[in-house]
């Protein structure tokens, strides 16, 4: 568990954009790798492996940030409100979390759409 | 109690003469005490500085150095241009000046000037007496300093780097820039990049650490918060490039093919590495001016700033998704369409954070009374220049604009007015604002009103209509203005304004060469501002503050008007001199409750000698005198081993007085000192350097022609086993001896040399592998590239040697005791992160070995 007042809060400040961050490069990579190894040309049902694995990738890390922010949500409740540090840590941190979510959201929604490896 | 010699301070404690700046008109005893430990020594003495207010001005005062001489550079290229078919200079010489005028104007002007501010600035605004390590904020700027010089040396000499400010291969590489050009660029801007590392760990442990008792991350100032958050992009965004420059100079020095497609290599791989840096670096610019307009905006407009925690969460966002734009920067080299959305839609995200920013400007400035200035003037310039150069930078982002814009002089006039408009214009707004803090004087208004027009005026005249030359579809870099494209009005115009401008900054510099001349004394704070920085003496005191004060909001000032006059009585923490020590507090990072004291070093010629032995080792590589470099390097590490026996305590001292009745440790007896904290984020920056050479790697192997290489890549089982087993044993052997302390410092004295012997094997291992399994490395990319990661892992077992090495000796020299084991501690975290960089290092080339062959199934 994380104090309220304790230094750790940065990292929590830093978390979701963090899981952003792991999105972008493991997307990245799998579209580079996908496209090399033809595995849009791999049907799985309607869809191809290629799509799937971005796919998936992306609803791991919108769940991780999901969940993150649910848990933040949670612990600013039970933070003391204004301008103390427990509150401005807890707020902050909450923030982070929603940015980070509603980036990961937007930032990889192309997935659904576009071809991947024109 | 251990005691020092202090110099004699000239002046000390005179009367200021008539003509001199406001000084106190008098010292007391503590304080001519506390000016006697900190004072800097005169005439050759000088260069003996590590004081961060002495820093931070030579920070300032060299980077606009080079300002104007990027700027007399940036004027030979509108005079190239005025006209069409111009003859002024030949294509060659074309080509040095626009490189060398990106390159001082990035690396040479921006990154110091910001870094120069923050070292002035930040520790008067913490509260604190100085940075964590001011000797090595002295190496940083000498390093600094030698690194341009080298730069500007070979521009007066006609041999400067000429392939543009981002060095793309293959027009860097051997083939196409033979001559030491190109080595120039990349061995003095690695010089250069080391000074900002080196400010990066200075900057962040300092907020973190170093603050006033009371001060918490709620009530810290936001500037503080914005070079918290730059801090920590340099620490991850400069790694690649200085990863980047090594491996394209291992390429041009020792033909090894990292970039040359023909042989595994591949250019895109440069541009990867360069912009993984070049784009973050463009927010790592802004950062430090929005937090200056962030700290200027509110005094100005006499009012709070709007939504501290807004900035605070929108600067964490800008730091983290500025890394997801790198390849806006290569929309046009054929990456899949999908990935590009990707970039695309992180570089139209990244405008929502920076907006948040500039809407909580503008409703601090309308909800408050704000006061036309000569500072407001230049913030009102910010605003409608940076917005114009923002939205131009949304257009970009946009795939099919890009694609039509791109390389042509539409980027120049957007990259100009982001660059000027969130750099440029702020710094001048801080310069009028902060001259009075630094000189003790009043800047003369009138002439800055005036060189504030022609600036703002010549600016506009110049980049304005650069959008249309652009849009018409001039090519960036052109030498000549060919006729009949209708390129040669916007060019003339474009060039007017240029010498409009150069006019403008001409007088903003005698202007602050008048005032600091001939300027009234100032009040001790002119605007009314409510932070620490100006509870100091004007100009501020070697000490920066008497005594040491306890904060509990965001505007100190406003708590306690006459704050400035109580810490000059000594009312606050370590009012008293003593031992000769300079003494500053250390807090918690979070809620800022003092944890110890921390005497920092005093005067000392080191880092300017290690600084020099630096750029012998750089000068050696340019010149090929590959004999010396081994020289070289052993002077630097037998004067960064000389920085040691200056610091640390030879017995305890237990708790001592802070004052204000509080007691304390010295840093010497506390767990993790500033030292620990500087390791740990040193690692970081390791570890990003580390990261981005296995990218590179992977990269080449998914993307680069050629792969699988000629000979598949077998690792040796003995040294390999070796390699690992010395690797693991010396961390174990540092954490043993970290256990040994309490009980015996002989006994972990000996623990160390025995991990120093481990490290040593293991880089003896990585060698021996490196000669037996890869004998001819320049045959193709994958045996390049293992020779770099067994380099990485030799030179760390090598490092860790020395450091294993040292720990011993301060154990068995009396530094090190049950109370006093930092030093143990601190070189364990190398230890550790070295056994962990071998195993990985060793799983990538055993990876790396596998994956090869199945290239051969992948599309080309």
């Amino acid at each position: 568990m994380i104090g309220q007042r304790s230094a750790a809060n940065l990292l929590l400040l830093t978390a979701g954009l963090v899981i952003w961050s792991s999105a972008f490069v493991a997307l990245y990579a799998a579209l580079s790798v996908g496209c090399a190894f033809g595995w849009e040309a791999v049907r799985i049902g309607p869809f191809s492996l290629q799509r799937l694995v971005l796919v998936g990738l992306w609803l791991v890390h919108l769940g991780l940030v999901a969940g993150l922010v649910l848990w933040m949500w949670k612990r600013a409740r039970r933070s003391p409100d204004g301008d103390g540090l427990a509150g401005f840590l807890g707020r902050t941190s909450l923030w982070a979390g929603l940015v980070a979510l509603a980036v990961t959201l937007v930032n990889y929604a192309p997935i659904l759409g576009l071809s991947a490896c024109l | 109690m251990s005691q020092v010699d202090l110099p004699l301070v000239p002046g000390d404690v005179a009367e200021p003469a008539a003509g001199e700046a406001a000084l106190p008109p008098k010292l007391t005893a503590a304080q001519r005490g506390l000016e006697r430990i900190w004072a800097t020594p005169p005439g050759w003495g000088r260069l003996s500085s590590v004081n961060h207010t002495v820093l931070g001005r030579r920070f300032i005062v060299a980077a606009f150095v080079f300002f104007a001489i990027g700027g007399a550079l940036a004027m030979l290229i509108r005079a190239q241009l005025a006209s069409p078919r111009s003859a002024f200079v030949g294509p060659d010489v074309y080509n040095q000046i626009f490189t060398m005028h990106g390159t001082v104007m990035m690396f040479l002007f921006a990154i110091p000037m910001f870094e120069g501010l923050a070292i002035y600035l930040l520790p008067k605004m913490l509260g604190a007496r100085d940075f964590a390590f001011p000797r090595l904020t002295a190496l940083g700027f000498w390093c600094y300093l030698f690194g341009g010089s080298i730069l500007i040396a070979a521009l007066v000499m006609g041999v400067a780097p000429d392939s543009g400010w981002f060095m793309y291969t293959p027009l860097s590489s051997n083939t196409y820039s033979p001559g030491i050009n190109a080595d120039v660029w990349l061995l003095g801007v690695t010089f250069v990049e080391i000074s900002a590392v080196a400010a990066a760990v200075e900057l962040t442990v300092s907020i973190l650490k170093f603050r006033a008792p009371g001060m918490t991350l709620a009530t810290m100032p936001l500037f503080a918060w914005y070079i918290l958050v730059t801090a920590g992009m340099m620490l991850v965004g400069f790694p690649p490039l200085i990863l980047g420059s090594i491996l394209l100079e291992l390429e041009r020095a020792a033909d090894l093919p990292f970039f040359d497609p023909t042989r595994g290599g591949d250019p895109l791989l440069w541009q990867h590495l360069f912009w993984l840096f070049g784009h973050p670096e463009v927010y790592i610019i802004f950062l430090p001016a929005a937090g200056i307009l962030t700290t200027m905006i509110p005094v100005l407009a006499r009012r709070e700033i709007l939504g501290y925690s807004w900035i605070v969460v929108a600067i964490t966002a800008l730091g983290f998704l500025s890394f997801g734009l790198w390849v806006h920067h290569m929309f046009t080299v054929g990456i899949p369409h999908l990935a590009l959305s990707f970039f695309s839609a992180a570089s139209v995200l990244v405008a929502v954070p920076t907006g948040v920013q500039i809407f909580l400007w503008l409703g601090t400035l309308m909800a408050g009374r704000p006061r036309m200035s000569v500072p407001m003037l230049f913030v009102v310039g910010f605003f409608l220049i940076f917005v114009c150069g923002g939205l131009t930078g949304v257009m970009l982002a946009i795939v099919p604009f890009d694609w039509q814009a791109h390389d042509t002089h539409f980027v120049v006039a957007h990259l100009h007015y982001v660059l000027v408009g969130g750099f440029v214009f702020p710094m001048l707004a801080a310069a009028y604002y902060y001259l009075p803090h630094v000189t003790g004087r009043e800047p003369l208004y009138g002439v800055g009103k005036l060189a504030f027009w022609l600036i703002f005026i010549g600016f506009n005249a110049t980049f304005l209509v650069m959008h249309l030359t652009g849009l018409l579809g001039m090519p960036r870099r052109w030498a000549v203005v060919p006729e009949g494209y209708g390129w040669d009005w916007p060019n003339l115009v474009s060039s007017i304004g240029g010498f409009v401008m150069t006019a403008g900054f001409a007088l903003f510099a005698a202007d602050v060469l008048f005032q600091i001349r001939f300027g009234k004394r100032s009040k001790p704070d002119p605007w009314g501002a409510e932070t620490l920085e100006w509870a100091t003496a004007i100009p501020p005191r070697p000490y920066a503050f008497a005594a040491i004060p306890a904060v509990s909001s965001r505007t100190p000032l406003r708590d306690r008007p006459d704050l400035g006059a109580a810490l000059e009585r000594g009312e606050g923490y370590l009012a008293e001199p003593r031992n000769g020590w300079q003494e500053t507090l250390v807090v918690s990072i979070a809620d800022g409750q003092p944890e110890h004291i921390a005497i920092l070093p005093r005067p000392t010629f080191l880092p300017l000698l290690t600084a020099l032995a630096i750029g012998a080792f750089v000068l050696s590589l340019l010149f090929k005198l590959y004999w010396f470099s081994p020289v070289a390097v052993l002077l630097v590490t037998g004067l960064l081993l000389a920085w040691s026996g200056q610091t640390g305590q030879r017995q305890d001292h237990g708790p001592l007085s802070a004052g204000m009745g509080l007691s304390l440790p010295l840093h010497a007896e506390v767990e993790r000192p500033a030292t620990w904290w500087g390791m740990l984020f040193l690692l970081v920056a390791d570890a990003t350097l580390f990261a981005s050479l296995m990218f590179g790697g992977l990269f080449l192997w998914l993307v680069a022609p050629g792969w699988p290489g000629p000979a598949p890549l077998d690792l040796p089982w003995a040294p390999a086993v070796g390699l690992l087993v010395s690797a693991i044993a010396a961390a174990l052997l540092g954490r043993a001896a970290l256990i040994a302390v309490p009980r015996s410092t002989r006994l972990a004295a000996a623990l160390l040399v025995a991990a120093a012997f481990a490290h040593a094997l293991a880089a003896g291992c990585a060698i021996l592998i490196a000669a037996t399994a890869v004998p001819t490395p320049t045959l193709h990319a994958h045996m390049a590239v293992s020779v770099a990661v067994l380099g990485y892992a030799a030179l760390h077992g090598a490092i860790g040697a020395v450091l294993a090495g040292l720990g011993a000796w301060r154990c068995l020299a009396g530094y090190v005791s049950a109370k006093r084991s930092a030093d143990v501690r601190t070189g364990a975290l190398w230890h550790d992160y070295t056994a962990v960089a071998t195993l990985l290092a060793m799983g990538f080339l055993a990876g790396l070995g596998r994956l090869a062959p199945l290239r051969e199934l992948a599309s080309p």
